[in-house]
């Protein structure tokens, strides 16, 4: 029957033009990135945690090589992680912990080792109004006080599970956010009473929050590793990002928004 | 009982109507499209309200402008029987007849048996548990009529109700129609486009045009005292009744006509007066292809706009409809002794 | 050679939506084909997705009930011919389809938040606090799902035969009678209808819980959200979880639709 077979026939045509596209090159070839001044793009994916200093250093980085542009991408450092490993366009990864980075150097699509960026203390925030009274770590065991904590996967939620043990406490988040900004939004909005965030968040939302004191032993920390990516279109201009970031300059402006540098 | 006087605009059209109507009297409301027979009916139902005006039955006051008086729809006597039969699909037939009845608070048992037995009534008591969706039109518009009659409603509101039905079943429908208004004893308003139901049901005509009553009176007067065209092209039939066998039909009031097709039993004969020929006397009976010729005398002659009616007393009894310059030719005046014919193809016969 | 009945249609209808159902349907044969299908027992049996997708099942129904008992005396007003303001409240009612689902979390927060216009006062004379509790996922649900149906129910109501109704008042049913006995029953499959597709909103809504109800395991983590967060570390976990919420919603639309007529 004429119809039918010509049916057949259409959905053979699409199956094979579907095949044959997916089968084209996906790795990058080198050209340059576009951009709207018909100068260089450097897409770097950041831990959200980052966010504050990065824009800083973006900024710098722009300022110190004209007609280049620095694009930024922040989030949960484990999703950034997937997302380069399942094909993103980026030239540059930054992550909150080494855990978050491995599956990433595991998969080859780093360009040499990671290096250490900084280091970030945990901290806990609490809305300015403190309206729930608390004074202390233990508070936070305490079933009517309601927490916030990042999901156990993310460097922020392993870090939080990581006091509340050093602390010996057992504590019941009320929700676990995909990350830390997110945490950082609910403490600021008095949704929660208290959140599990890091020391530059603390310093960034400024007013916005009180910070908990955290006893030193308890406090954890995390390392930042930095890498430029093997798949980059730009492996010049990530490289060089790289580098700024590493360099005195670029290490002061990570003190200067609460990290711990070297 | 009925007592109605009133005016309501709607958009460009005016309505405008004085009606009465006395108990167990049928109404019939005659009229082109567009003329108001629906908004008339929708208004005496509560549904649309009145500019000016007043709806009195039964000495209740239903609608009074002056006195800003409205009764809802649910609290009037009325019932409504539209052209599409309409029973609720979800119900099955009892409960759609019964439905009125629970409405009115009446129990499920009651209104089940009421239900029942108007259905028996009509021979449909078999149909009790079936779902409108299996039934015919023609049988759905039968329960349709029987939900209305079921509440003993004072005003029963008729909208075109054979005018869905195939030719058919429109016959038969209408017998029984007569039947069931016969026996129904508040005022019954029949809104119709089609004459012959006017004429056959009703106790009364009054003819519409433009949101207006353009004349009224029984079925009678309208077809032999037309008082315009329109009236007469609207109501122009001949109604004959008798009983047929054969080919034979014997009239109701004296003499005979054939029939093209054979049938059996009371009848009903329509014809339209343009539909029979007239001639002087002098003709040879037995020399023309029409079946009925009868010798009859002229009684009125109306003329209006080229045209002539003729009343001719045969027996039978029937208005003709020639040109004015047959009648000059024919020399016609009252008393002439004429020859009528009618060709039986002409007739239209439906069961009485 | 035998005729068989199948579909004529003519080319420029035929290319495009042979283009739709391959658009539709590769990637869900490509979720299948991603499967592991070795693990499906382990991962079936993970209280984590069993705790999901009951949590969206229940959540998801309560909230059709919900939209069902709200949805239809509004559609039920919106249909009834032209009154002022009509035009506002229909604008009102599509709202929630054209806000970006996080939106309409912020949103939430905003109005029934701990700090929110009703929550504060809630929060602050009952004790009563909204966020992160089941109840926010079945609010959540119901603001993006309650469209879906007062929009379908009002277009049944629209065209309706209104002529029932008025056979039924001049029998002598009171208006409210009318609604219950004449006019609900005749749009029932529409409601239905209404139903189905409110469901199926409400059970994939992410952006809205997630922002209103938050995060966390067995309380307000639906499957959208397991799945969310099973993306960063376990993939594996999260197809299969996709899996499931596939076959629970087609099964439940697949059983509906032969009913309802979706």
């Amino acid at each position: 029957m004429p119809a039918i077979r010509s049916v057949r026939l259409a959905v053979a045509a699409i199956a094979v033009a579907a095949l044959a596209s997916s089968c084209s090159s996906s790795t990058g070839s080198g050209d340059a990135s576009p951009d709207v001044t018909g100068g260089q793009t450097v897409t770097v994916l950041a831990a959200s945690s980052l966010t504050g200093a990065f824009t800083t250093l973006a900024g710098q980085f722009e300022a110190a090589h004209p007609g280049s542009s620095v694009a930024l991408s922040f989030g949960s450092s484990s999703t950034l992680a997937t997302q380069v490993i399942d094909g993103a366009p980026a030239d540059v990864l930054a992550t909150a912990s080494p855990g978050s980075m491995q599956p990433v150097v595991d998969a080859s699509l780093t360009d040499g080792k990671p290096k250490l960026l900084a280091t970030n203390a945990v901290a806990v925030a609490l809305p300015a109004d403190n309206s729930a009274g608390v004074t202390s770590l233990t508070d936070l065991a305490n079933p009517d006080v309601k927490v916030a904590v990042c999901v156990e996967t993310a460097p922020c939620g392993s870090v939080a599970t990581d006091l509340f043990a050093s602390a010996g406490l057992t504590v019941t988040p009320i929700t676990q956010e995909i990350d830390v900004k997110s945490v950082l939004a609910k403490v600021i909005t008095g949704e929660v009473d208290a959140g599990v965030v890091y020391v530059t968040d603390v310093q960034a939302a400024g007013a916005d929050v009180v910070s908990l004191p955290v006893p030193p032993k308890d406090v954890v920390t995390t390392d930042y590793l930095i890498a430029p990516l093997s798949e980059s279109a730009q492996p010049q201009l990530a490289s060089e990002f790289t580098d700024f970031v590493l360099s005195n300059t670029g290490q002061q402006v990570l003190a200067d928004a609460g990290f711990r540098t070297q | 009982m009925l007592d109605a006087s009133m005016t309501l605009r709607r958009g460009d059209f005016t309505l405008e109507v004085d009606l009465h109507a006395g108990r167990g009297e049928v109404l019939a409301i005659v009229g082109p499209n567009g003329s108001g027979k629906t908004t008339l009916l929708r208004a005496l139902a509560g549904l649309d309200p009145l500019d000016t005006g007043h709806v009195m039955v039964d000495g209740k006051p239903w609608d009074d402008v002056e006195r800003g008086l409205h009764l809802e729809t649910a609290d009037r006597g009325t019932a409504l029987v539209l052209a599409e039969p309409l029973l609720f699909p979800h119900m099955t037939v009892t409960r759609n007849v019964g439905f009125g009845l629970s409405a009115r608070g009446a129990s499920k048992a009651e209104g089940r048996a009421t239900a029942l037995r108007l259905l028996e009534s009509i021979g449909m008591g078999e149909y009790g548990e079936r779902r409108p969706a299996t039934l015919s039109t023609g049988q759905q518009q039968r329960i349709s009529l029987l939900r209305a009659l079921a509440v003993e409603p004072q005003l029963l509101l008729l909208d075109e109700p054979l005018s869905a039905q195939d030719p058919a079943t429109r016959a038969a429908l209408r017998a029984e129609l007569g039947r069931l208004l016969a026996s129904f004893d508040g005022v019954a308003i029949l809104v119709t486009h089609d004459a012959i139901d006017a004429l056959t049901l009703a106790d009364r005509v009054m003819v519409m045009d433009d949101g207006r009553i353009v004349q009224q009176g029984t079925p009678d007067t309208l077809i032999r005292r037309p008082e315009s065209t329109f009236v007469a092209e609207l109501v122009g039939l001949n109604l004959l009744r008798g009983v047929a066998s054969g080919h034979g039909v014997s009239v109701e009031g004296g003499g005979s006509l054939q029939l093209a097709e054979p049938t059996d039993g009371p009848v009903l004969l329509s014809f339209p007066p343009h539909a029979l020929t007239v001639s002087n006397g002098h003709e040879d009976a037995t020399e023309s292809s029409s079946r009925n010729k009868w010798r009859a005398t002229v009684g009125e002659i109306q003329p209006f706009y080229g045209r002539v009616r003729l009343t001719l007393s045969g027996p039978p009894n029937v208005v003709a409809e020639v040109t004015a310059a047959a009648v000059a030719e024919l020399g016609l005046t009252a008393g002439t002794p004429v020859m009528v014919s009618l060709k039986a193809t002409e007739i239209e016969v439906s069961p009485a | 050679m035998t005729t068989r009945r199948g579909i004529r249609a003519p080319w420029p209808i035929l290319i495009p939506a042979l283009v739709a159902i391959a658009f539709l349907l590769t990637p869900l044969v490509a979720l299948l084909a991603a499967a592991p299908w070795g693990q499906l027992a382990d991962q079936l049996t993970n209280p984590l997705v069993r705790k999901a997708l009951w949590l969206s099942l229940s959540t998801a129904t309560v909230a059709t009930l919900i939209t069902i008992i709200l949805g239809v005396p509004l559609a039920w007003l919106l249909a009834q011919g032209s009154w002022r303001g009509r035009r506002v409240l229909r604008a009102l009612v599509v709202l929630p389809l054209v806000l970006p689902p996080v939106v309409g979390g912020v949103a939430l927060l905003l109005a029934f938040g701990r700090r929110g216009l009703l929550g504060g006062p809630l929060y602050d004379w009952l004790g009563v606090s909204i966020p992160f509790t089941p109840v926010a996922v079945v609010m959540a649900e119901t603001f993006v799902a309650l469209p879906f149906l007062v929009l379908t129910v009002e277009g049944a109501l629209n065209s309706r035969e209104h002529r029932y109704e008025d056979i039924a008042a001049s029998l002598g049913a009171s208006r409210w009678s009318v609604a219950r006995r004449v006019t609900l029953p005749l749009v029932a499959p529409a409601i239905a209808a209404g139903a189905v597709l409110a469901w199926a909103r409400a059970i994939g809504e992410f952006g809205a819980t997630i922002t209103f109800a938050g995060n966390f395991p067995g309380r307000t983590q639906t499957l959208p959200l397991a799945v969310y967060q099973a993306l960063e570390t376990d993939r594996d976990a999260a197809i299969v979880m996709s899996l499931v919420l596939v076959v629970a919603s087609l099964s439940v639309l697949v059983s509906m639709r032969s009913r309802w007529q979706v």
